[in-house]
């Protein structure tokens, strides 16, 4: 088994594949934009134009210099980017029918691909500078840094999950289930809590302990029905797997392979790499070791909050594949 | 995505057919596309291909750790020195799981020997 840790100090640089010219690293007018995006830290430099393609991108929020090794083994990512619109790119993209992000590592180097985005990644660790040909159309921006980010998540041990999340009380509950699995029921069962993501969260070990969540771009809050969170990441505290119920709202604490089989089947996964899903499997069970993962079966007409509470006050105590039926 | 494939630990099947399409010198093998972790005794065995996933029990994940080409008798062998079961009921077992890991694209016949 790999090991599913990178080397620290990662640092990207970023040019687009020769489908369009590309433009000089130093070129007249280049700017620097520092961002953060997913829990990463980036500093992206190129034309003032495409950097603000960048900044407009949901879920993108200001550089926090105070935060730099938020996720473990992550330092400053340095990209270089040339441009968004390459010609050929939506049409390569419509071609390929990708169904999600997929990439591939084969030591120090990266092959990415995303619905509107593909690139090759090289790095060396020893020198902690890695080079990329990026191909992306005009909605490149986000898919980008989403295909950056969960390349670089995968690298430093995380994961991004089909989730709709909340937040309630500072920290982040994980909702993972197929559409039509009650997700939003159970939302609307938690008094307090705020829509943090609909779609799409990153789950990342935290620098320091334990895991943090970030929301990622997808879907519109307002399907939640929930007012906002103004939370840009907060610790991971528990992820349930939703299941309609009829017959009483309970959480049923999963084993250790089945919480790790239920966090894949809500993963983005790697694509067609079978060592890649090696590793994804490997950071999955550290999540799950980690963050307490249930069936949350449930029913209409009962608030979840007290119970959620009680019962992970309570699973330090518990065994790993009892049941315990709510009040 | 989650495919539960119990593996060979359900109840006796006495008097079941023998299996059309392995016997006890059917050489198994995991196939390459596949992508396997074992936690807590389990294996969680997905295709990659088929985007599949499947968790197996303690027997089936014994087994599937011995699909490296050698004959069915020979895991068999080895189910019953580890597991409180008779070479009846085990054969019959392992021959019904070979056939579901086959099924699902996690294993393929193999020429060679182990």
């Amino acid at each position: 088994m790999r090991t599913p840790r990178s080397a620290p100090n990662l640092a990207i640089s970023l040019a687009t594949q020769a489908t369009t010219p590309i433009a000089p690293a130093a070129a007249a007018g280049a700017e620097i934009a520092r961002l953060c995006f997913a829990g990463l830290h980036f500093e992206f430099e190129g034309a003032p134009a495409l950097l603000e393609q960048l900044k407009r991108v949901p879920c993108v929020r200001p550089w926090d210099a105070g935060a730099v090794s938020e996720v473990r083994g992550a330092r400053v990512t340095r990209c270089r980017v040339a441009a968004f619109d390459a010609a050929e790119a939506l049409a390569q993209a419509a071609a390929r029918s990708v169904r999600s992000i997929e990439w591939s590592w084969r030591g120090e180097r990266a092959t990415l691909l995303g619905r509107f985005v593909s690139a090759e990644l090289q790095y060396s660790a020893a020198e902690s500078r890695a080079n990329a040909r990026l191909t992306a159309n005009r909605r490149g921006a986000e898919s980008l840094l989403t295909a950056l980010a969960a390349s670089l998540l995968h690298r430093l041990g995380g994961a991004i999950l089909h989730a709709a999340s909340l937040e309630l009380e500072g920290v982040a509950l994980a909702l993972i289930g197929p559409s039509g699995a009650g997700k939003s029921t159970a939302s609307r069962q938690l008094s307090g809590a705020r829509a943090f993501s609909v779609d799409r969260l990153v789950v990342a070990p935290a620098e320091q302990g334990g895991w943090l969540a970030f929301p990622l771009p997808g879907g519109t809050r307002s399907a939640l029905d929930l007012p906002p969170t103004s939370c840009t990441r907060a610790p991971l505290r528990a992820i349930l797997r939703v299941r309609k119920s009829t017959q009483g709202t309970r959480l049923e604490a999963c084993s250790l392979p089945m919480a790790v089989a239920l966090l894949r089947e809500s993963a983005f996964h790697p694509g067609v790499d079978p060592d890649a899903e090696q590793e994804l499997l490997a950071h999955l069970q550290g999540l799950a070791r980690e963050v307490p993962v249930a069936n949350l079966h449930s029913s209409l007409g009962t608030m979840l909050g007290p119970p959620l509470g009680r019962w992970l006050a309570q699973r330090q105590t518990k065994t790993a594949d009892q049941g315990q039926a709510l009040p | 995505m989650t495919n539960q494939t119990t593996g060979p630990s359900g109840p006796v099947r006495t008097g079941a057919p023998p299996s059309p399409l392995v016997s006890a010198e059917t050489r198994l093998e995991q196939c390459e596309r596949t992508a396997c972790r074992v936690i807590d005794g389990k294996a969680i065995v997905i295709t990659i291909d088929r985007n599949e996933l499947h968790v197996l029990n303690d027997v089936g994940t014994r087994v599937w750790q011995l699909a490296d080409g050698r004959r069915l008798n020979e895991i068999v062998d080895a189910v019953v020195q580890e597991f409180e079961v008779d070479r009846e009921r085990a054969a019959l077992d392992v021959y019904r799981f070979a056939e579901q890991l086959l099924a699902v694209g996690a294993a393929r016949l193999s020429k060679g020997g182990a």
